[in-house]
């Protein structure tokens, strides 16, 4: 299969006997999605993965389809702009592709032009940006809120500055000690001289 | 109209159970024996604990305080300090016992407690030779 | 006069004995007739995905667990066999052992949770107090070996956290002796029921035309005759060294899944039985793993599946060279059964069979919107 595929001149990457991976460009996306459908037999959309490269300021977006006899997994995958992101809607081939959809645009804010009920899925008035991408700081968006504990756990201590603390005492403790036994035994030795 | 007889009669059969002793025990008088290995409160051999604060470090869900001690605690003890764990958001999932290095804070079989306020569960471990 | 017809809205949850957990369904009736459904999440978003990307991976192991409540174990193996392929590492036999055990077990301990819901969502009060009473002797072995009733945190990337007790075979083998009489008990109360058949044969019929290509998985595609399960098509773990059936009805409607679910117990009971006898006595519980915070993920993504008691769940997980685990995203047989599958059929069905219908199913809120 790998060889057929290969054949063709498709980049792929075998990750073992039941996973393979392909990347593509954004214009060749719908058609390599038909095209997987239709001739290699890949008739199942099994999710629509995305994750966000702030690095490189684009998303990865991973489509995982899967043959009919479910033995055989094929990740398609392709980059696109973070700024106004767009994706061809697949509800019209996969009727599962509409909840898909319609989470990935409330949780990563991207747009999909026909797509029926662009709705928030399990966030209701949310104001703020999409959720999971990177620049959303989720301790940042607690912090005016009300505190769990208010001021019981300030006697917290940091571990290594305690123990910095604590030998440069047990040292100071020991120099005035060495002093002291210096200064009494200077103290003895003098009657003697005198 | 043919009528499922089996399926009629053979429910019956869950009568007889009325005269079957029931499988619950009788809590409170009776109480339920917890096995070796469960994971309920935290307990601190307080003469083996050095304060190395790893606990601290691998808590999930930053649980752990490290206060001053006020107690006798084992002269190796470089820091002084000594673990406290705020219980609203401990889950129990004892990786602090996994990278203790003089395996001091263990779990013992103790699981409740029960209080009006919220403040009262930030607790400090048992020290292991006041309880055997 | 008698033309006009009023359509009613109803609000069927998310406080409602008849739901599987904490979510809405939205319903259109006229008379007692659904013209449109709608679902309705959104109770119970806990931000499982966010949460992890701050987390190291020791810390995430202490997490997925708790992304579904009545069946934790199948998150546990995925993570564990995600973080193990990104990072290239190789389990004993033993440990894998260990870990189809506990995956069977659980198997079993949440078709009785099933048995008690399926019931109780048709009127039989009775049958939930039984099966309930009968997971929790299973809950209790659970509790010996791994410290908790519920959520377990065992299986870490690398193996397993504890060893197996001792004695500890001897008492499961005896549980699946008292579980084998016991089907006797319900077969009679709840499977050859005649209220039971007059209530579930021809509702919440599932096309066999579709249910490929749509995404379906686990009894809903077995009941239509489609014989297909992650443990056969893309085995893992020790799943092709045992020997086991996958059944199959015919029909596709609530009764046919029931019967679907009842043989799996069996089959289930069979798989532990060659465990107990085939474990190795001798290997490592857990391989060398670098400390936390210098355990780092490669570069690279992975896709893995594994069968749990209601289907196919899948886990997306990306690493990126440091510590922290990049991306992690879980999609669970619920995604699709409870939108796009249960919208269609409840259009025609009655209001009293909206209970049955979700609870065949097995529609789980949590998994839904982690």
């Amino acid at each position: 299969m790998i060889e057929k595929l290969r054949s063709l001149s498709i980049e792929i990457e075998q990750k073992n006997e039941h996973l393979y991976k392909v990347s593509v460009d954004f214009q060749d996306l719908e058609s390599t999605l038909l095209r997987f459908l239709n001739e290699f037999n890949y008739i199942t959309l099994d999710s629509i993965n995305y994750r966000d490269d702030i690095e490189d300021e684009k998303f990865c977006i991973t489509y995982c389809l899967q043959t009919a006899k479910r033995d055989h997994v094929i990740m398609i995958q392709t980059f696109i702009n973070r700024e106004e992101a767009t994706l061809p809607t697949m509800h019209r081939i996969w009727p599962q592709a509409e909840i898909m959809e319609r989470e990935m645009h409330e949780m990563l804010g991207v747009d999909f032009p026909g797509h029926p009920t662009l709705i928030d899925f399990a966030l209701e008035y949310w104001d703020d940006i999409p959720p999971l991408r990177r620049d959303f700081d989720t301790l940042k968006y607690v912090e005016g809120m009300d505190p769990f504990r208010k001021n019981q756990r300030d006697d917290n201590l940091d571990v290594k500055v305690e123990m910095k603390r604590i030998r440069a005492e047990k040292k100071a403790a020991k120099l005035k000690e060495e002093e002291a036994a210096a200064a009494e035994k200077e103290n003895n030795e003098e009657p003697n001289n005198g | 109209m043919a009528i499922d007889v089996k399926g009629v009669l053979s429910p019956l059969s869950a009568i007889g159970t009325l005269f079957k002793h029931p499988k619950t025990i009788t809590y409170p008088e009776v109480k339920r024996e917890f096995p070796h290995g469960y994971r309920g409160f935290h307990i601190n051999d307080l003469d083996a604990c050095i304060g190395c604060a790893n606990c601290q470090e691998v808590c999930m869900n930053d649980a752990i305080d490290m206060i001053k001690s006020d107690k006798e605690y084992n002269p190796k003890n470089g820091s002084a300090c000594i673990p406290r764990i705020d219980y609203g958001r401990c889950c129990w999932c004892s990786l602090c016992t996994d990278v203790c290095p003089p395996n001091s804070l263990k779990l013992d079989k103790e699981c409740i407690h029960a209080d009006s306020s919220g403040d009262n569960f930030l607790y400090m471990p048992k020290n292991e030779k006041d309880i055997s | 006069m008698d033309d006009i017809k009023k359509i009613v809205k109803i609000f069927h949850g998310p406080q409602h004995p008849g739901i599987t957990g904490n979510m809405s369904v939205e319903l259109d009736l006229i008379g007692e007739t659904i013209q449109r459904a709608q679902t309705h999440v959104g109770y119970l978003h806990r931000g499982f995905e966010k949460l992890i990307e701050r987390r190291t991976v020791v810390q995430g192991f202490t997490i997925v667990c708790r992304i579904c409540v009545p069946e934790p174990d199948p998150n546990e193996e995925n993570y564990a066999r995600a973080v193990e392929t990104l990072a290239g590492l190789e389990i004993s036999e033993k440990a894998k052992y260990i870990r189809t055990m506990v995956l069977e077990m659980s198997r079993i301990a949440v078709q009785f949770m099933w048995m008690g819901g399926q019931a109780g969502s048709m009127g039989l009060g009775l049958i939930p107090q039984w099966s309930v009473c009968d997971r929790d002797y299973m809950l209790d072995l659970f509790e010996e070996l791994t410290g908790g009733r519920v959520y377990h945190m065992y299986a870490f990337p690398g193996g397993v956290r504890r060893d197996i007790p001792e004695g500890f075979l001897g008492r499961l083998s005896k549980l699946l002796d008292y579980y084998e009489k016991r089907m006797t008990v319900y077969d009679n109360t709840f499977f050859d029921n005649t209220t039971f058949k007059a209530r579930a044969i021809g509702v919440g019929i599932v096309k066999k035309e579709e249910a490929l290509k749509n995404g379906y998985v686990g009894q809903t595609l077995r009941a239509c005759g489609i014989e297909r399960d992650v443990r056969k098509d893309m085995p893992y773990l020790m799943y092709d060294k045992l020997e086991f059936d996958i059944p199959t009805r015919e029909e596709g409607d609530v009764y046919a899944r029931a019967m679907v679910r009842r043989d799996e117990i069996f089959q289930s009971i069979r798989i532990l039985r060659q465990i107990i006898e085939q474990m190795p006595s001798e290997g490592d519980i857990l391989q060398k793993i670098p400390k936390h915070r210098k355990f780092t993920l490669p570069k690279n993504d992975v896709y893995i599946q594994t069968e749990s008691a209601r289907g196919a769940m899948s886990y997306y997980m990306a690493g990126d060279g440091s510590e922290k685990i990049r991306r992690m995203q879980v999609k669970g047989p619920s995604l699709i059964h409870g939108f796009t599958l249960l919208e269609k059929m409840l259009v025609g069905s009655e209001l009293a069979d909206v209970a049955m219908i979700m609870n065949s199913l097995g529609i789980c809120p949590p998994e839904i919107e982690r």
